[in-house]
This record gives C-alpha cells, sequence and structure tokens, in this order.
C-alpha cells in the first residue's frame, strides 16, 4: 500500500490515492465508457467565517451565488446514491457547517450508505452539532493554520490579538476527542496546516499541537495557487523547510500521527501530466451549487467548464447530459494542458497522477489485494 | 508522420498566430465573432501569442448553457483562425468581505 501510514485503527493514505480498491471503475473508465464518480468533494455553502491567507476559495468565485436549500442538499444524495457515488468530502470552498443542511446532508447519506468527511475550521461546530454528527461521519479535518494561537489567529482572522477563534477551535476539538472515546465512535479525527513558506516556524508548534490534542493524525500539506499565482506561494521556498518538516514527522506518537505530504510539496506545482483524468473519479462541487470538473474551474474564468447547477436541475441530469461528458473529454483530449491551464495542485492531483501513469504505461493500475485502508471511499 | 502521442501533445498556436501583434490577434477574433449574431456582445478583450483568449460577455448565460456555448465557440476559433485558440472568461474576484481585507486579487 503505497504511502499508507499505520495508526491505531488501521493503515491511513494521506500522499497518494487509493484507486486500486475501486478497480471495476477504473476498468469501465479504462474502457472508454463514462463512470460515476467514486468521491465527490463539495461544499454546502460558499460563506465562511474564517479569512484565511492561503484560502484558494479567493480564486474560486463564480458568476453566480446560489442558497443550497436542505431539499436541495437531500436530493443530491439521492441522487448521489443512485449513481454510485461512495464517499463525499465536504471540503471545497466553504465552510459547510454554517449551512442549515449540514446535518441533514450528513445524517440522509449516513443512511443513503455514503461515507462523509468533513473538514471545518470548527468554530460553528459545536457540542450539539458534534453529537448529531460525529456518529456518522468517516473522518473530520480541523483547519489549523498554525500551532500558536497567535499565528493562528493572524494567518486564518483578522489578527494575532484575535485568538478567541483559536480557543472556540480547540474547545471544540477536545470534545469531539472526547466524544469519540466516550462512543468509541470509528470516525478518525486529524488537523492540517495548510503551509505556506511564510509560515515556517510554525511547523514543529503545528505538530506538538496535533500530539497534545490528542487528535490521530496531524498533516502539513502545500498550498495551491491559481496558474497565474494570485495567491503568490513561492514554491521554491519549501525546500529550505524540509528539515523542519521531517523534525515534525518525528514528533508522532503511537496515538497521533504526524504526516506530511511529501509527494505534492516535492512537485513545486508542476504536475506530470499533461490530461487531466481525475475529475472522472474525483468530481467537486461549489458552495454555490455550481457543478464543475474540478475546483480549479469554479471561478467564471472557466466557464466553458462549468456543467450546471444542482440547485437548479437535478444532478443526475446534469451527470447524465452531453455537457458532462462533453466536458469530461475536453480535459482528456489535446485540447487541454493541465501544466498551463489550471492552477496548481488540485484534489484530484495523486488520482490523475495514476492515471496518466496508467495510459502511459509508466505504472499500470492493478487491483488492490488485502484489506482496505481507512476512508477507502475517499479517493 | 509520426502520430502526436495523445497523452502529452497538446495543440498550440501555429507561427501565423504568433507573428501578429496582440491588437492584430484581438482583430482577427472580433472579426470573427461579430460575424455571427449567436455571439452578439461577447467582446474579446486579450489574445495572447500563447493562443489563450480571453472575452467579455455582457450577458448572463445559464450554468447549464454556458460550457458547451464556449466550447463550441472555442472550436470555431480552432478550425477557422488558429488551431491553438483556447477561450477563457474574465475572471470574478472574490466577494467576501471578509477575505476582500486580505487584497488578494484575481490576476489575468
Amino acid at each position: 500500500m503505497s504511502n499508507a501510514v499505520q495508526t491505531q485503527e488501521g493503515a491511513l493514505i494521506l500522499d497518494s490515492h487509493k484507486l486500486a480498491y475501486h478497480y471495476d471503475r477504473v476498468e469501465q473508465w479504462d474502457s472508454g465508457k463514462q463512470i460515476a464518480p467514486v468521491s465527490v468533494d463539495m461544499a454546502l455553502t460558499r460563506s465562511c467565517g474564517a479569512m484565511c491567507s492561503f484560502c484558494y476559495a479567493m480564486v474560486q468565485e463564480p458568476q453566480e451565488r446560489v442558497s443550497i436549500k436542505t431539499s436541495d442538499a437531500l436530493n443530491l444524495v439521492d441522487d448521489f446514491a443512485k449513481i454510485g457515488v461512495r464517499g463525499v468530502s465536504l471540503i471545497s470552498d466553504g465552510e459547510s457547517t454554517l449551512s442549515k443542511a449540514y446535518v441533514p446532508f450528513i445524517q440522509h447519506a449516513s443512511s443513503a450508505g455514503i461515507d462523509v468527511g468533513n473538514a471545518t475550521n470548527g468554530w460553528e461546530w459545536e457540542e450539539d452539532k458534534i453529537e448529531q454528527v460525529l456518529p456518522h461521519l468517516t473522518w473530520v479535518r480541523f483547519t489549523c493554520a498554525a500551532g500558536t494561537p497567535e499565528e493562528y489567529s493572524r494567518i486564518m482572522f483578522k489578527g494575532p490579538e484575535h485568538t478567541e477563534v483559536f480557543d472556540r477551535a480547540i474547545k471544540n476539538i477536545q470534545y469531539a476527542v472526547a466524544l469519540k472515546k466516550k462512543k468509541n465512535l470509528k470516525v478518525t479525527l486529524g488537523i492540517q496546516m495548510v503551509l505556506m513558506p511564510e509560515f515556517a516556524n510554525e511547523i514543529i508548534p503545528f505538530a506538538k499541537l496535533a500530539v497534545d490534542l490528542g487528535v490521530d493524525y496531524g498533516v502539513i500539506k502545500h498550498c495551491s495557487d491559481d496558474e497565474y499565482g494570485s495567491l503568490g506561494v513561492a514554491y521554491e521556498k519549501y525546500e529550505d523547510m524540509y528539515e523542519s518538516l521531517n523534525e515534525a514527522e518525528a514528533l508522532s506518537t503511537e496515538q497521533t500521527k504526524v504526516i506530511v505530504k511529501w509527494d505534492k510539496i516535492k512537485d513545486k506545482g508542476k504536475p506530470s501530466y499533461n490530461r487531466f483524468y481525475g475529475p472522472q473519479f474525483l468530481l467537486q462541487i461549489s458552495g454555490s451549487g455550481l457543478v464543475a470538473p474540478s475546483g480549479m474551474f469554479f471561478n467564471a474564468r472557466y466557464s466553458k467548464l462549468h456543467m450546471g447547477n444542482f440547485v437548479d436541475e437535478r444532478f443526475s441530469d446534469i451527470f447524465n447530459s452531453k455537457r458532462y461528458t462533453t466536458i469530461m473529454n475536453y480535459l482528456a483530449s489535446p485540447n487541454f494542458d493541465a501544466q498551463t491551464m489550471m492552477g496548481t495542485l488540485p484534489i484530484q492531483h495523486y488520482v490523475s497522477t495514476a492515471l496518466d501513469n496508467h495510459k502511459k504505461g509508466v505504472e499500470k493500475l492493478v487491483p488492490a489485494k488485502g484489506d482496505s485502508p481507512l476512508h477507502v471511499n475517499f479517493l | 508522420m509520426v502520430k502526436p502521442d495523445l497523452n502529452t501533445f497538446t495543440y498550440t498556436p501555429t507561427n501565423n498566430w504568433t507573428l501578429f501583434t496582440p491588437e492584430e490577434r484581438v482583430e482577427k477574433v472580433q472579426a470573427y465573432i461579430d460575424k455571427k449574431s449567436v455571439y452578439a456582445d461577447i467582446k474579446v478583450t486579450v489574445a495572447d501569442k500563447n493562443g489563450h483568449v480571453v472575452v467579455r460577455i455582457d450577458h448572463s448565460i445559464p450554468a447549464n448553457e454556458r460550457g458547451l456555448f464556449l466550447l463550441e465557440m472555442e472550436q470555431e476559433l480552432k478550425k477557422n483562425i488558429d488551431v491553438g485558440i483556447t477561450i477563457w472568461l474574465e475572471p470574478v474576484g472574490d466577494k467576501s468581505k471578509l477575505r476582500q481585507l486580505r487584497g488578494v486579487e484575481v490576476k489575468t
């Protein structure tokens, strides 16, 4: 199992993909058939109370912001189940915990047999909400930009004096950790640092915070940027942080693993692939309701890759439309170049690299053997 | 003739396209668009040497129509002007008032 980290609950793959466990879909795709995405990453709103300086949502504004009603969200779950989506992550371009649809969406997806994961800042994720959703979630990952209250508040909110947001997040994470233990829940809890070179001093405090909180993991990942460098991520400076990153990983304990997404960090923002096959397996939906192959294409700039809005029409109709196949085929054709026509390191990066290597014959995908890793339905 | 490797080959602009000035490229694309009533209200704002053509559309196109509409327009421009053309719209900036305080602008 590539890049798997052994935790107390099983093998955790954060720095690779899980396509081998969905070989049925790989075979279908390889034979030229349209496939249902294994995973969908989405948000229930584009709103967010934070103002993270690394936030990719700053470059993802589509033409319209449509409000997603609870009924729309529940219909979406039904369509996912009908089509064959296996896992849904609430990450994408908004803070889904703010949506009225948040609790019903998770509970409905869980009862429909779809795994659900959620990335959140945890600020509005209080005891009552935690109790309603935690038993239904496969994983929760808290965005935690730094290990010290002042830096956390500077990076994620209005300034270092606003440490109330750090305190609130920590209180809610601690409650979730305790509830998981008390009820013996299967959910995996982690914190995530989106690393920009200017946050280098926070790498070790972040790792220590993960261990102190007793979460299952603390993960450190690169920061994405659009192809024009709007966020100003200096990829050439990541190498200077390798020593601190190794030091952070060494702080791992039996309970808490500190994991660095080395594969993405070492890519320095330049993918090996030109064709973009990943969205066929891992689709993204904006908190505005917009369905586009990838979050890289939510901005109005990429309108030619917009497939529809699930608030205006059923997702199943979008999935079965000519638009869906035409746009997916376009990304897999010589009309599109992932190296020059989209931002860096999308959520589909690992999957796209593996599918591209498969097509090129560099490394053929084969069916998985043995036990499934944790979170198998999140590619 | 050796067939290109479709896993890596991407259409790029011809020499003809690259030899035009930026203004000539904009004029050429705009002139083609202006001939078609279906493309009324579309203004070409940038036409780069690398084939990237940025357009502004003054009316809104529903989410379920805009993708195919623009891909079809791109195919027409590829066929009639240059095979390396690729169409983009002008970007929209972040509407979050809170995040706007960061001062990040979507570059073009």
